[in-house]
């Protein structure tokens, strides 16, 4: 039997991530020749996967950025609403020499940033009330993450931003606690949520990246070789994890449908990042208008 | 590993170190021992155990119940169900699991409800010349149906680990939760005919008309706490802050049974309380998070769900495995680990998954009250200031009920499904 | 020896009061936030995004703290058949036993806690933005304290556990 590598996840198997913890195991163990025996595991929990990995106690996490802006602020750059057009843009940046310097921030925490993964672009879901235009939306308690930089857009769109635990969402939904809240069409469809909300509004208001983490102790002891074998399953992971997350993102919206939820399209994607405008102003401040401007205008080159 | 984590633990129970403590050592005893994880991680799975919003709810109930205890309250409502159920032999242990019933429509948890519950009726019932074993036994076991009853917190729990319909599970667990507590009722009624307990139940009822007055405060309470829930205004976690709140309004000013100078002594006997099942919930997560590194839950269900072909079989040996686990791990963790295995498997051999949740909630709530680790046996025991043993006796009685129960809900899919089958389909 | 231990319950009288006060007020604090948190999410129409976290941070405090209580009152939970049933030094013998495998496992949450508290002190506590290390002092700082209870109820033994009837 090889060396142990545990990596945790958050999902079912059967997920965008948990697709991404097998690719990740499958590769490893075939380009080592079983010299490493990949565990993955479930662990719902994601700050705790984050501290493990930095502990020691675990090689290994892969999941939302959520948690990880606690770790390495840097990061929350990323989690300004409008700030990518498209899958293209957002994965184009990702793995650009930007990415690249974002990822290189976690060492000083001891962990190795792998590559960057994503959960996809976040939806707004709503239940009983419709949603026509963002100024419907004002006065709505909408549960978001407990991020700074998604409440205060929210707010300034006039939304009562809840930051909830996710364990709690689903109740809420149900007896309307929350008017609604916001999600990658995964999330949404594995959690069901068309059981408790009406309506999806296809917004794309923030992308949701992801990252594959490892411990800097347990990079420092792998040889060049074998650091080329993880960074390979890592890139493999990332591939099997984008090509499910377009897949949920294609059948899931169908599916949503099917299962009786009203889908909208959004075609004026402006009104809901004119709204928010006002937060934008202090982004600029926390993060620097001009990094913005780079991030919103990259092309590919 | 787990092997000689189970021994530590099991001898060290044997020598009267307190639980909490054994399952600590034990675990640090397999993760010092037998891993080469960083033993920091003992200090790590204490805060990520603790550090969780829904358990709020076992020291927000705690303090809810002992406010209503002193603020007399739960005397009222203890009356009031006197007043209706208690006049015959045994009424007083009848008023127990009606009580319980009541109180199980508040709140989610068992442990709650054991505290808020038998703070009044442990103390009465030992009063009308109860054994104390037989009355924190009672308790503990009529607390199971707070989690069966709808609100429920593992049921919450389910609901988000395999994608099942809340509202669905919610409804399926009320026939399940009425046959326990008739099935409850009957055993104790004839229990205390044969025993000759509780022949005095009937003195000194109040008459229903004054009971219903006296206590309208109090039966207020579940309509606040319930109508909060279910009108949008709070999660149940949050529920049980607004029965603190509500409970320091009533006592304070209008029953005017509660003073300021009771304050203090009332939080720190909270404080105890809670501390006492919430520091077993501290060392547990230890315990749990070395048994799934390890896979063991995982490979498990694996095997079960491999070699158990059929519905019947797979449901005969699901409940076997869940009383094992039930006996040993904590009901939350053991429903975010095993209920998506488990489920999965069930819906492959053609059992509703609302069923089947609805199985593994009344399975792990019996695991509430089977030792070694049951948390509502430790609540029992704290409020009765009694300790475990001398409850074994009355406990394998009661959790004979159960099984029975168990069985019936597990092989009998129409009684958690036809009120869902009314009312959602 | 005997003024040694008069001085070390003396000593354990001050800090378990104080302590007990202090997770008395973390409960309270607990329950204000979570009260908070509904009012402004319902009444207020402006939900407080530190209410949650604060809750959990007080509730933290409160058991870690709450355990040096618990341990003076004797009141942590256990099968005590063996300790019901013993007499003279048998029964001291036990309660040595517990005391040395309860200290031992607090010197543990003392150490690691202690380190974890260092170790994590970069990373933030979502909600409240402040240094997790604020939640995971409450181990080695509970520990300590708890220790001092655990002591002084061995010098000074009480079982409430079997006597604190309500
Ligand atoms: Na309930
Ligand atoms: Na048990």
């Amino acid at each position: 039997q090889g060396k142990q590598v545990t990596i945790t996840h958050s999902s079912a198997t059967n997920s965008h991530w948990g697709v991404a913890a097998l690719e990740f195991e499958k590769v490893v163990e075939a380009l080592s020749k079983n010299k490493y025996n990949v565990v993955v595991q479930r662990l719902d929990n994601e700050r705790e996967a984050v501290e493990s990995v930095q502990l020691g106690s675990q090689e290994c996490a892969l999941g939302s950025t959520g948690p990880v802006g606690n770790f390495v602020p840097d990061i929350r750059v990323l989690d300004v609403p409008f700030l990518f057009r498209d899958y293209a843009h957002a994965r184009g940046v990702l793995d650009s020499e930007v990415g690249d310097k974002l990822l290189e921030k976690f060492k000083a925490r001891g962990m190795i940033g792998m590559v960057w993964m994503e959960n996809g672009f976040r939806h707004l879901t709503t239940g009983k009330k419709e949603v026509q235009s963002p100024s419907d939306v004002r006065g709505m308690k909408i549960r978001t993450m407990e991020n700074q930089v998604h409440m205060e857009a929210w707010k300034a769109a006039g939304v009562l931003p809840t930051p909830m635990a996710f364990s709690e969402l689903p109740s809420a939904l149900q007896q309307g606690t929350v008017d609604g809240q916001e999600n990658p069409i995964p999330v949404i469809l594995a959690g069901n949520f068309d059981q408790l909300q009406k309506y999806l509004y296809l917004t794309s208001h923030v992308y949701s990246p992801g990252v594959l983490v490892c411990g800097l102790d347990f990079w420092n002891g792998l040889s060049a070789e074998d650091k080329k074998i993880f960074q390979d399953a890592a890139k493999a992971s990332v591939k099997a994890n984008r090509s499910r997350v377009e897949e949920d993102e294609r059948s899931g919206v169908q599916e949503l449908r099917r299962r009786g939820m009203e889908v909208r399209e959004v075609t004026n994607r402006e009104a809901y990042q004119e709204a928010m405008k006002t937060a934008v102003a202090n982004f600029e401040k926390q993060f620097g208008a001009d990094v913005l401007k780079t991030l919103r205008e990259w092309r590919p080159k | 590993m787990s092997g000689a984590m189970l021994a530590t633990m099991m001898v060290m129970f044997a020598i009267s170190i307190p639980i909490a403590v054994a399952i600590g050592l034990a675990a640090f005893v397999g993760l010092a021992g037998f891993t080469n994880l960083p033993l920091t991680v003992t200090a790590q799975q204490v805060f990520v155990a603790l550090d969780r919003f829904p358990l709020a709810a076992i020291p927000f109930f705690i303090l809810a119940g002992n406010l209503m205890d002193i603020g007399g309250l739960s005397r009222r409502l203890v009356e009031l169900a006197r007043a209706f159920v208690g006049g015959i032999q045994g009424g007083l242990a009848a008023t127990c699991v009606v009580t319980c019933m009541i109180f199980a429509a508040i709140s989610g948890s068992s442990v709650a409800t054991t505290f808020a519950v038998g703070a009044v009726l442990i103390p009465a019932l030992k009063r009308y010349g109860y054994p104390i074993g037989f009355a924190a036994a009672l308790q503990a076991t009529a607390a199971e149906l707070g989690v069966i009853i709808p609100p429920s917190i593992p049921m919450i729990l389910y609901g988000v680990a395999t994608q099942t319909s809340i509202p669905e599970l919610f409804i399926a667990g009320f026939a399940p939760g009425l046959l326990i507590a008739v099935a409850l009722i009957a055993t104790v009624l004839v229990w205390c005919r044969i025993k000759g307990w509780g022949k005095r139940d009937a003195e000194g009822r109040l008459g229903r008309r004054v009971a219903i007055r006296q206590a309208f405060w109090a039966l207020l309470m579940p309509v606040i706490v319930l109508g909060g829930i279910y009108g949008g205004v709070t999660t149940p976690t949050e529920a049980s802050v607004v029965a603190v709140v509500y409970a320091l309004i009533v006592g304070l000013f209008l029953h005017r049974e509660l003073t300021f100078a009771d304050l203090l002594p009332v939080f720190r006997k909270s404080v105890v309380s809670s501390t006492v099942i919430m520091f077993i919930i501290a060392t547990a997560s230890l315990f749990s998070y070395l048994l799934n590194r390890q896979g063991i839950p995982d490979a498990a269900a694996a095997w079960l769900t491999s070699t158990f072909e059929g519905p019947g079989m797979y449901m005969l040996a699901v409940n076997f495995f869940l009383f094992l686990v039930g006996m040993f791990i904590e009901t939350s963790a053991s429903i975010i680990v095993l209920a998506p295995i488990l489920q999965e498997a069930a819906q492959r051999v053609g059992i509703d998954p609302v069923h089947f949740g609805t199985v593994m909630v009344v399975n792990l709530a019996l695991g509430m009250i089977t030792p070694p680790f049951g948390v509502n046996l430790f609540a029992a025991a704290q409020v009765a200031g009694c300790s475990i043993d001398k409850m074994l006796k009355p406990l394998m009685i009661f959790i004979a009920v159960i099984i029975t129960c168990l069985m019936i809900v597990a092989y009998v899919p129409a009684l958690s499904l036809f009120l869902r089958d009314i009312v959602m389909r | 020896m005997r003024s040694l231990t008069a001085a070390f319950l003396r000593l354990d009288k001050v800090t378990t009061l104080a302590v007990g006060i202090a997770a008395s007020v973390a409960l309270a604090v607990a329950v204000a936030a979570g009260f908070w948190q509904v009012t402004t999410r319902f009444l207020l129409e402006s939900p407080a995004t530190w209410s949650e976290a604060l809750v959990r941070l007080a509730l933290i405090w409160m058991v870690l703290l709450g355990l040096a209580v618990t341990l003076r009152q004797g009141a942590l939970v256990s099968i005590d058949i063996a300790h019901r049933y013993s007499t003279g030094p048998a029964k001291r013998a036990i309660e040595a036993v517990a005391l040395f495998s309860t200290l031992f496992l607090l010197a543990v949450l003392f150490w690691f806690g202690w380190e974890m508290t260092n170790r994590v002190r970069f990373q933030e506590m979502a909600g409240l933005e402040i240094s997790i290390s604020w939640g995971y002092a409450a181990i080695p700082v509970g520990a300590v304290f708890a220790a001092i209870g655990a002591i002084a109820n061995f010098l000074d033994y009480r079982s409430e556990e079997l006597e604190a009837a309500v």
